[in-house]
């Protein structure tokens, strides 16, 4: 393996990559893709931000696997990209193709040494008391640009239940009990497909904001979510940067 | 032939008069044009009870062409094919339609080259097989260039360079390969009735690698060695492959080195033939992309040495060839009991008995600290011919062929299986399936080349979704019209809500080389499987219409 290196995190407007990975706990081969992203996320650091998708029939729920991590939003995604294999993912949507959990790495590394289009400021404000989340997201076009839509998602992480597994030797049984599920897509603050900006284009320097405010589901741990903000153009599909803050 | 097709036949194989010196009028006149059609098409309903969820297209097809163009030596081709969208089924990556298939070749007694797509097999095609299979929904042809030599008789030495269909595109990979198989005695002894051969073959794949964290092998090589001997009743034949360690999706990016052997025996003589194969596999999943997975982009074919079965029930259990390691025996006996005998009956008796088994291979931890299989490392230890516990599939069937009458035929069988499901399906923690199957199918000839066939099976289980019965009639007009009726019911689902029945309507017309058929009804997920590959069937509800012709 390569030696693993730390890229410097720094203010700069820095190129991040979204890998949207779609899993199910009943998915023996996901908790390796899982393994994958968690690799890519100890070399990139914050330059590379994972939506974990819980979709189609893998995160069914029935006695052995009792907890709903499925969403509307996540089948709607699922559906329309064609996700017929598990772990698979998209990275940064790169021609609209899902890849296999093998093929995330290198795509990961060609996205992430792209020169930044966009610059993507997400500013938040949490009422614990009523749980209203508020997030304003600011954008700045760095080069001449084609319209984006801008789309305010929330994860948790730290979501321990059950989860198949495969040839791993500490359960034979193949389900692990305890998984620790990451990065659980647990709704969208303004659409499956989000909101447009720069409808006619953009020039350099030129900005836009999107609002959105959303009510945390109580049985959801706000001090393990975080917001995933990320801009896709309208016309290749592909995502143009990413962004993302914690809950709290 | 009339200006129209003139011109069609100018465009499309204009380039192979530089082939050839013959006047121009030749190519169209003296040439031979063949081809085919298939078409397919389905309405889906949804029924969730058997699991057919709703899909938005709710008519799908799937619809191919081949055009073939001979003249002397000359061959040329173009397939069209169109997925609108693809059957439920077959990978949603088909969608589309275009030319998915063109080539021109030239063949003489000493040389055949051929430029654009083509199919290939090195040998058993353990290092290399490029095939079409549209039940599997499977097409690995290569595009590039081919040229096969015979220098002398009896020798074959072939060569390639070419990237692998992937759907609508190539996959990443460049392969590159030789061949060269000698049938010794034809050249030293031309007129013995023994043939042994020998053959040795190379496939090199090159995929660059830009992953940031392994260090991928960037050139992966394979190797064989081959050899067959026939001999008046006997026939004996092995081939042992090699593969450069080529860590990839399906071996969990492992670094280990691969290796296969397969040694199949046969015995025939009147009334009797036997036939034993038994092989080793370990970690020989070799295909044009490291990052592929399912059926896509396969280089290596690892045949099945399991009985495939027939009948649906029977089949409901088949076994899917493990290309990361399996260990598998197989053996099969058919005698025929004489006419005019006591048991034999006035028409002779066909039994068919065969046994097969596949089993894990025995490997062991690298050491103490690394689980086997752990990404980025050797993956484990094994030795060729290392026989694990885990126990992956058995068959064992007989199955009775007999003419009771002159015009009743009887086939019967009884079928014992057992199905790691876990493993075969990759769904840890599912329960291991031990399966009973019996089946009786009666056809009877009628008056005015009518026909009737009677089948019923009854599997019996108490895993997975449990006993299943099926009834089939079928009538037949010879040679134009045939209508069926199925149903296969579920009966023993422990559920009561699923316990369902499957039925179908079949009826089709055959009219010289053009066959149209309809069907109406449900069919249960399951999986098929072609010589140990496999392709999952999802339930549907459908009502559809085929066409098929020749020309």
């Amino acid at each position: 393996m390569n030696q693993i290196v730390q890229p410097p995190d720094t203010d700069e407007v820095v190129q991040r990559v979204l890998l949207e990975e779609f899993t199910g706990h009943q998915c023996p081969n996901c908790p390796a893709g899982a393994q994958i992203a968690s690799q890519l996320g100890d070399l990139y650091g914050k330059q590379f931000i994972v939506i974990a998708y819980h979709v189609g029939f893998f995160a069914n729920t029935n006695s052995n696997f009792p907890v709903n991590y499925k969403t509307q939003t996540g089948e709607e995604i699922k559906d329309h990209f064609g996700v017929i294999s598990y772990p698979s993912g998209l990275v940064n949507r790169k021609n609209g193709e899902v890849l296999g959990s093998t093929e995330w790495a290198s795509v990961v590394a060609e996205q992430a040494s792209a020169t930044p289009k966009l610059k993507l400021k997400i500013n938040r404000e949490y009422n614990s008391t009523s749980r209203v989340l508020s997030v304003t997201a600011n954008l700045t076009a760095l080069e001449t640009m084609e319209s984006v839509n801008v789309c305010v998602f929330l994860t948790e992480s730290g979501l321990v239940s059950p989860q198949k597994t495969k040839d791993d030797p500490d359960y034979p049984e193949g389900i692990i009990p305890n998984y620790n599920h990451k990065h659980v897509f647990r709704a969208s603050m303004n659409g499956t497909w989000g909101s447009t900006v720069f409808a006619d284009g953009a020039h350099p320097e030129d900005t836009a904001t999107v609002n959105a405010e959303y009510t945390i589901n109580s049985d959801w741990n706000a001090e393990n979510m975080s917001i995933v903000c990320f801009a896709y153009s309208t016309t290749s599909g592909e995502i143009v940067q990413v962004e993302e803050v914690d809950v709290k | 032939m009339d200006i129209s097709k003139f011109k069609i036949l100018a465009i499309l194989f204009l380039p192979v008069f530089f082939f050839n010196n013959a006047p121009a009028q030749d190519f169209i006149d003296k040439a031979t044009v063949q081809g085919n059609i298939y078409a397919e098409s389905n309405y889906y309903f949804n029924d969730t009870i058997i699991g057919a969820e709703h899909v938005p297209e709710y008519i799908r097809s799937n619809i191919y062409g081949n055009l073939f163009y001979r003249y002397k030596g000359i061959n040329a081709g173009i397939r069209y094919e169109a997925y609108q969208p693809p059957l439920l089924g077959f990978d949603p990556k088909y969608e589309g339609h275009g030319i998915a298939h063109r080539f021109i070749s030239y063949t003489d007694t000493l040389y055949e080259v051929t430029i654009g797509n083509f199919y290939e097999q090195y040998g058993s095609g353990l290092i290399l097989r490029a095939y079409e299979d549209k039940n599997l929904g499977i097409d690995n042809a290569f595009d590039g260039f081919r040229l096969l030599i015979r220098p002398v008789a009896g020798l074959t030495i072939k060569g390639m360079i070419g990237k692998q269909r992937y759907f609508w595109e190539n996959g990443p990979g460049t392969v590159r390969g030789a061949d060269a198989d000698w049938s010794i005695l034809q050249l030293l002894r031309p007129e013995s009735l023994t043939n042994f051969t020998i053959g040795f073959s190379a496939v090199s794949r090159y995929q660059s690698d830009r992953d940031p964290l392994y260090n991928f092998p960037e050139n992966v090589a394979a190797f064989a060695a081959r050899s067959s001997l026939y001999a008046g009743k006997f026939f004996v034949s092995g081939e042992y492959a090699w593969k450069v360690n080529d860590p990839s999706a399906t071996n969990s990016l492992i670094y280990k080195n691969g290796e296969a052997l397969i040694l199949t025996g046969s015995y025939s003589t009147k009334g009797l033939g036997i036939l034993a194969s038994a092989k080793y596999i370990d970690n020989m999943d070799f295909r044009s992309s490291r990052t592929a997975t399912s059926n896509d982009l396969t280089l290596g074919y690892l045949p099945a040495t399991t009985r495939q079965h027939t009948y649906s029930l029977p089949g409901m259990y088949p076994y899917a060839t493990q290309p990361t390691g399996e260990a598998g025996a197989y053996l099969q006996v058919n005698y025929l009991i004489p006419k005019n005998t006591k048991i034999g009956g006035k028409y002779g008796t066909n039994i068919q008995v065969s046994g097969s088994v596949a089993n894990s291979i025995d490997n062991q931890q690298i050491n103490d600290t690394i689980p086997i299989g752990k990404p980025g490392t050797l993956g484990y230890k094994s030795h060729l011919g290392g026989i694990g516990d885990e126990k992956y599939f058995h068959d064992i069937s007989i199955e009775i062929n007999r003419r009771l009458t002159r015009d009743l035929r009887l086939v019967t069988g009884f079928v014992n299986q057992y199905y790691n499901k876990a493993v075969i399906e990759g769904h840890p923690g599912e329960d291991p399936v031990s399966a009973w199957s019996v089946y009786v199918d009666l056809n009877q000839k009628l008056q005015d080349n009518r026909n009737i066939r009677y089948e019923v099976q009854h599997l019996l289980t108490r895993q997975d979704k449990g006993s299943w019965l099926m009834m089939l009639v079928e009538y037949s007009i010879a040679p134009q019209w045939s209508f069926s009726i199925t149903d296969q019911y579920n009966y023993g689902n422990e559920d009561k809500d699923y316990r369902t029945h499957y039925f179908l309507l079949n009826a089709s017309f055959n009219k010289g080389p053009h066959r149209l058929s309809f069907n109406y009804g449900k069919q249960r997920e399951g999986i098929i499987c072609v010589g140990g590959i496999c392709r999952k069937v999802p339930a549907a509800y459908a009502a559809g219409i085929t066409f098929s012709t020749t020309f």
